[in-house]
């Protein structure tokens, strides 16, 4: 559009590029009608512009239109390829940078280009999301759950698969095809192989240390798929990606891969390094790691808190302490359990009693902690879904598990 | 049928010497013959096609067959307009060093030819020698040599027609498409497809999806093989299933059917009995799946929303749509009608209203300020009293802290970072979520007809976008505190007032806590 809301003509570019006055315009357009010939051809004989030329101008008006090009950025780039004799992809090469480094990102982005090959996503959403990994500094994948366009499952996968891909373990193909049995049938990547091939087996490998991580709640699961999206698209060692997007520290790291090495020895269990490790987590100076450390003994397994069901309901508003206390008696005179009374009475109905039963459990194992733990059930209430459901829409569903 | 029957006939008379039938095409200015041999002690006739072309000959096709359908739906097949060697337009190459071109001896209308002992493949010297027609090129038969290729373009060779003549050639090999936007591949082993594949489709689908295909090229190189085996059907059974999908996408095609496109149920109330009735003049298709996909379809969705949430083959949700609208059950709409500006029809208006929007913003960050906030949420809050839609409110801090010599120091985020904060929270929430400055320093976001627990999860979800990777260089995760308070109505309170404190005590105790995210019930 030009700045009267109009498309780009071809001619007005040449007049905005100033190798055309609006006189030689008015001039040749005149002879052409005239003359029964073809404006371009008229201008071409007059010689104020070349058959290039004009190909240039339709290049460049077309980028326009299709707003791939700024309208002033087109007319810049149409005075270089003539003053400079450049072509019109260097010149906007060079006037644009982020227009270049959009193109480097779509082609270098293996994660968007196979999510794009197997129709996953269109070519559009594709850019947009490149505009918005560029705008937003987050990676193509995570751009891609967040505009709704992918599940965190389907990006899970797509990256374990070009992780095997990269490792020489599977095919291209056999990972595209894992690709879109995954989709469709809701498997993991592993399983998803195994359609195809029921004797697949990844080989034998030890607990890795971003695992542990992800073990002693240093990193989520979430923080350690947007470090594996990166360490694979940009190619930098998942443990340095991990420093730099601040998922935790070069110190924590260290002390990390030392845990890691004495679980091995043996000279830890593999628990005590997961409370050790957890307590590492926040160190941010030297002195505060060795104070850490110096208390290695005295360092025995977290002890599990103690959960009452009624702390629970009381903490989701499923029912007032004033509610509690009249059902406490009552379950004691009965010698029913608690749940059992509420239910009775209509405080509560039995589904709903299951799922707080369920988050109790989580919150006495550490799994959740009490502000999620309300969340999920409260998720799970209103929406009707299971709480196992509800944590894998949330992102708190661990995948990983103690060895 | 009835010439190759006396054909036939002829060779059984003259066993050991091949019996041949000239004829010329005018339409293509080609001669071709049709020999027949038929040897002692076997039943299968071989059965020969040449092609003479400018001087030429070319050997087209052999196989030992008595099916006379199958020689017959061959010699159909020369019946097209095209150049070179070809069956259907189709190019045949061979690398390598072609053989040596000798001189076509013409042959009588009718002939009977002495042949070697037993069967020479057409490529041997002494098949040359005695057939004293040099191949400089042929079809890759189950007897070509290792690397012929057969190329083509799809415009002229549509897929159906490519696939069965590879199939009554009973060839050996791998058959790519280089579509549009994708290429596909097909192994064929003696004429049966074996495995197929597209980027995203396997087995029969793929075979399905590439018969679909309208425009590209393709090749044809024999003797590749795979030990992939994922067709299940018979070919013919997948052609035809192919074309009925092709005809479903030209039909979507001109009903003006993209991904962007938005699928828009035509009635807004229909009972199961009707929609059963509706769907009984459509294709038989599950009808439990019908009813999800229809239901689905209660909310405005494009087709790009349906693939995501209800991943499904193409062959699948082509049939599915293909049903809906010729049951007269959607109406496809172009996104560009729906989407973007509401006022796009009020071009000058349009422009005034986005003026007025603007002195709303603060410009420092592109969002609204808190004024502009608190005069939305009266609106929402007047909706929530009239209509009872839930009404949810998120109040949150973005910090950033940093270690001082004896304590932690908390500092409003530069505008930069904001203003990229902002951008993520875009991606996260909803076009019909107001994003705003809450007070001084704090934001938030109405989410109107919103659960608590839903909006706990877009608090979710905008925490993680927010730490995911660096806002700027060192406003990473460690150097960020965030802290949210959910509140709701009716689940908080019954006024403004109630929703307003409720969700800032909830960000309170959030700041507190172990988690970023606070649901205000927690918090009391």
């Amino acid at each position: 559009m030009n700045s009267n809301g109009q498309p780009l003509t071809v001619n007005e570019l040449l007049i905005r590029a100033s190798i055309l006055t609006a006189d030689e315009l008015e001039h040749a357009a005149r002879l052409a009608d005239k003359m029964h010939q073809p404006l371009g051809r008229i201008l071409q004989m007059n010689g104020y512009c070349t058959e290039a030329n004009l190909d240039d101008a339709a290049n460049i008006q077309q980028r326009v239109a299709d707003r791939s090009l700024t309208l002033e950025t087109g007319v810049k780039a149409m005075e270089m390829v003539i003053r400079q004799g450049v072509d019109v992809d260097t010149a906007i090469r060079r006037l644009n940078p982020v227009t270049s480094q959009r193109q480097n990102l779509t082609k270098k982005n293996i994660v968007g280009n196979v999510l794009a090959t197997t129709n996953i996503i269109t070519q559009k959403q594709f850019q947009d999301a490149i505009n918005h990994s560029l705008n937003t500094h987050l990676p193509l994948g995570v751009v891609l759950v967040n505009m709704g366009a992918i599940s965190v499952h389907v990006l899970e996968c797509t990256i374990t698969l070009l992780e095997y891909i990269r490792d020489g373990l599977i095919s291209n193909e056999q990972g595209t095809h894992a690709l879109q049995m995954a989709r469709f049938r809701q498997l993991s990547a592993i399983d998803a192989l195994r359609e195809d091939n029921p004797n697949f087996k990844l080989p034998e490998r030890t607990l890795e240390l971003k695992e542990l991580l992800v073990l002693a709640k240093v990193i989520t699961e979430s923080e350690l798929l947007t470090a594996r999206e990166i360490e694979l698209v940009e190619k930098e060692p998942l443990l340095k990606v991990l420093v730099d997007i601040g998922s935790c520290s070069t110190l924590c790291l260290e002390a990390a891969q030392q845990i890691m090495q004495m679980v091995k020895d043996g000279s830890l269990t593999f628990d005590q390094g997961l409370v050790i490790l957890r307590r590492l987590k926040k160190v941010r100076t030297e002195a505060e790691m060795e104070k850490v450390l110096a208390t290695i003994d005295e360092i025995e397994d977290d002890e599990e808190p103690v959960v009452e069901l009624a702390h629970v309901l009381v903490a989701a508003g499923l029912v007032s302490q004033k509610d509690l206390e009249m059902a406490t008696p009552l379950a004691m005179q009965s010698k029913k359990s608690l749940n059992r009374v509420l239910v009775d009475s209509g405080f509560l109905d039995e589904r709903t009693v299951g799922l707080v039963s369920s988050v109790k459990e989580l919150l006495q194992h550490n799994i959740l902690t009490r502000e999620q733990a309300i969340i999920a059930l409260i998720y799970s209430i209103e929406n009707n879904t299971l709480l196992d459901d509800t944590l894998r829409i949330f992102g708190w569903w661990q995948t990983i598990t103690t060895p | 049928m009835s010439d190759l029957h006396y054909l036939f006939a002829q060779a059984r008379e003259n066993r050991g010497r091949e019996v041949e039938v000239n004829w010329f095409e005018p339409m293509l200015s080609k001669t071709f013959s049709l020999g027949c041999l038929s040897r002692p002690n076997e039943a299968d006739a071989i059965w020969t096609i040449w092609e003479d072309s400018a001087g030429s000959s070319n050997l087209i096709w052999q196989y030992q067959t008595s099916d006379f359908m199958l020689v017959n739906d061959m010699l159909n097949m020369l019946d097209r307009k095209d150049s070179g060697t070809s069956i259907g337009g189709s190019t045949i190459t061979t690398f390598g060093n072609p053989p040596p071109k000798e001189e076509h001896l013409n042959q009588p209308a009718t002939s009977s030819r002495p042949i070697s002992d037993g069967y020479v493949p057409p490529y041997s010297p002494a098949a040359r020698r005695d057939n004293q027609r040099p191949p400089a090129a042929a079809l890759p038969a189950a007897n070509a040599k290792h690397g012929s290729m057969l190329e083509g373009d799809l415009a002229k060779n549509p897929m159906p027609q490519l696939l069965q003549s590879l199939a009554m050639g009973q060839l050996t090999g791998k058959l790519q498409v280089s579509g549009e936007t994708a290429v596909g591949e097909i192994f064929f082993d003696h004429g049966v497809p074996c495995h197929a594949a597209t980027p995203s489709e396997y087995g029969d689908a793929a075979i399905r999806e590439l018969v679909a295909w309208e425009i590209g090229t393709f090749n044809f190189e024999a003797d590749q093989t795979t030990t992939m085996r994922s067709v299940q059907k018979q070919l013919p059974a997948i052609i035809s299933e192919g074309m009925q999908l092709l005809d479903q996408k030209r039909l979507l095609k001109k009903a003006g059917l993209n991904f962007e496109s938005y699928l828009v149920r035509r009635h807004k109330t229909l009972s199961e009995t009707e929609l059963k009735l509706m769907l009984s003049k459509g294709a038989p298709i599950d009808w439990s799946l019908q009813k999800e996909i229809y239901d689905y379809f209660s909310h405005k969705r494009t087709l790009t929303d349906l693939l995501r949430d209800k991943p499904m083959e193409t062959s699948l949700w082509t049939a599915l749509i293909f049903n809906f609208l010729s049951c007269g059950l959607i109406d496809i709409k172009q996104a560009d009608t729906l989407k973007g500006s509401a006022l796009g029809f009020l071009p000058e208006t349009k422009t005034e209203v986005e003026t007025l929007a603007a002195t709303l913003i603060r410009p420092e960050s592109g969002l609204f300020c808190y004024e502009a906030l608190l005069y939305f949420l009266q609106y929402e809050y007047f909706r929530y009293e009239a209509y009872g839609f839930p009404l949810s409110l998120v109040v949150f801090d973005i910090l950033t802290r940093k270690q001082d010599a004896t304590m932690e120091v908390y500092d409003r985020l530069p505008s930069q970072a904001a203003a990229i904060a902002g951008m993520r929270i875009d991606l996260v929430k909803r076009r019909l979520d107001i994003l705003g400055h809450f007070e001084a320093l704090d934001y938030a976001i109405i989410m109107p007809n919103t659960k608590a627990s839903s909006a706990a999860f877009v608090a979710n979800r905008i925490y993680e976008t927010l730490t995911a990777t660096p806002l700027l260089p060192g406003i990473d995760r460690r150097a960020l505190f965030l802290s949210f308070g959910v509140a709701n109505l009716p689940a908080d309170g019954d006024d403004l007032e109630s929703l307003i404190l409720s969700a800032k005590d909830a960000k309170m105790r959030a700041k507190q806590g172990a988690f970023p995210v606070v649901l205000a019930r927690t918090s009391k």
